[in-house]
């Protein structure tokens, strides 16, 4: 907990205070890095979003009411602006051709701590995670590491606390049935 | 039924759905590039300068301009009376004595701009300041001031970065580093890494070093001062 709260802080900004904006930039933005890095694979591409968000809330600032946390809202924007670049990238369409590379290079982005550590099921467990669809990737990795309960991340994911709830139940089902299928064919091997 | 997602049954009601959702907690998180720091805190700057004004506006706020402009005047005017007159080393020493007056009143222009009540101002005063080659101690104290109690801490970044090389004389370094103890703001302390990296002297580093062993920098600046200072090989 810290003792000033982002919403104040984000209020501050709005009344004319950029630096304040700094301090949400130090508490949130490793967190909002790693979810869009999750969804786009592309280090400099996720700072560079990272980089136009901040703008973005000190231009819309004013626009915040306090109906989510803040985090909620900063993710929500994030989320928006991540989808829009990979739409244009029409990452979509190309996903299925690019799944081997993508979920290589995501290993690759993370493996020299989790080889140290002898987590190599860790590292399937990464494989499984690329090779599920964005959407099912997102809703894993913000229940998981960012918004524990479903309303909170339902606000991020601009949707009701149900919806959120039914698409994590069917993206833990594919992840976990990736994993077991790809546990199988490491035994096999 | 809970709202938590780590105690809904539907997620981690097995054994393998509790050890799977345990391991994702094992999937390390990236760092992003040093440098995304510094690009945001710069931008987030541009763009508060930006919403202040136009650049003519922000550099001659109203009553300065009026100030400046008189100034300037006056030394035209001065000049061409003199040429007309062509009094030879008189001339000189009037140009001379002006000029004093003229960058007398940029200082007092400088001054008044560090204690305006607008935040933009006082960083564009800062700014300029740090484009100020020579100082006398009463702009330094002002800077001092600034740099220590601002409440902007744009400002108060802005004010340490124009320090320069002032660093290096003791009471200034002091007064540095008692604000790198005393201050939460990691933007006031990466200004104050940076200045001491960039023109402080060996005294200064290992003063540096020093407070990084002693666990008062920002998590965040630790690895970056003690690259840097290795880099130095002090």
């Amino acid at each position: 907990m810290h003792a000033v709260s982002d919403e104040q802080l984000i209020q501050w900004v709005a009344a004319g205070d950029a630096s304040c904006l700094g301090t949400l930039f130090e508490r949130h933005h490793k967190g909002l890095y790693n979810y869009c890095l999750q969804l786009t694979r592309q280090p400099s591409q996720s700072e560079d979003l990272v980089q136009e968000l901040f703008l973005r809330l000190l231009k819309q600032a004013r626009t915040f009411r306090g109906e989510s946390s803040f985090k909620s809202w900063a993710y929500h924007i994030l989320r928006n602006m991540t989808f829009d670049q990979l739409r244009k990238a029409k990452r979509q369409q190309t996903q299925t051709d690019a799944e081997a590379l993508i979920a290589e290079s995501l290993v690759d982005l993370r493996s020299a701590e989790q080889a140290a550590a002898g987590q190599q099921h860790v590292q399937m467990l990464a494989r499984c995670m690329a090779s599920l669809p964005v959407e099912q990737q997102e809703i894993i990795w913000l229940g998981r590491f960012e918004f524990p309960d479903y309303n909170a991340l339902a606000a991020a994911l601009g949707c009701t606390a149900a919806t959120a709830r039914v698409r994590m139940h069917r993206a833990m089902k594919a992840l976990s049935a990736g994993f077991e299928e790809l546990n199988g064919v490491m035994a096999d091997v | 039924m809970s709202d938590r997602i780590d105690q809904d049954r539907d997620v981690v009601g097995t054994d393998a759905e509790k050890h799977l959702w345990g391991s994702l907690a094992l999937m390390a998180q990236a760092e992003p590039d040093r440098s995304l720091r510094s690009r945001v805190f710069q931008a987030i700057d541009r763009q508060t300068l930006q919403a202040a004004g136009p650049w003519w506006q922000r550099f001659l706020p109203a009553l300065p301009q009026q100030v400046a402009t008189l100034a300037l005047v006056t030394l035209i005017g001065s000049l061409v009376g003199y040429m007309v007159g062509s009094v030879g080393d008189e001339l000189d020493a009037r140009v001379a004595r002006l000029e004093t007056e003229l960058s007398s009143m940029n200082q007092q222009l400088l001054l008044s701009q560090l204690n305006a009540a607008s935040a933009p101002e006082r960083l564009a005063a800062a700014l300029r300041v740090s484009r100020v080659a020579q100082r006398d101690a009463v702009l330094a104290d002002a800077l001092m001031q600034r740099a220590a109690r601002d409440p902007v801490a744009s400002v108060r970044s802005a004010a340490i970065t124009a320090i320069g090389d002032d660093i290096n004389q003791s009471d200034i370094a002091e007064a540095l580093f008692l604000l790198l103890a005393e201050t939460d703001s990691p933007i006031v302390q990466m200004a104050i890494v940076d200045l001491a990296l960039r023109h402080g002297d060996a005294q200064v580093i290992r003063e540096l070093r020093a407070r990084v062993n002693a666990q008062q920098l920002h998590p965040s600046l630790d690895g970056y001062v003690s690259d840097a200072i290795q880099e130095l090989k002090i």
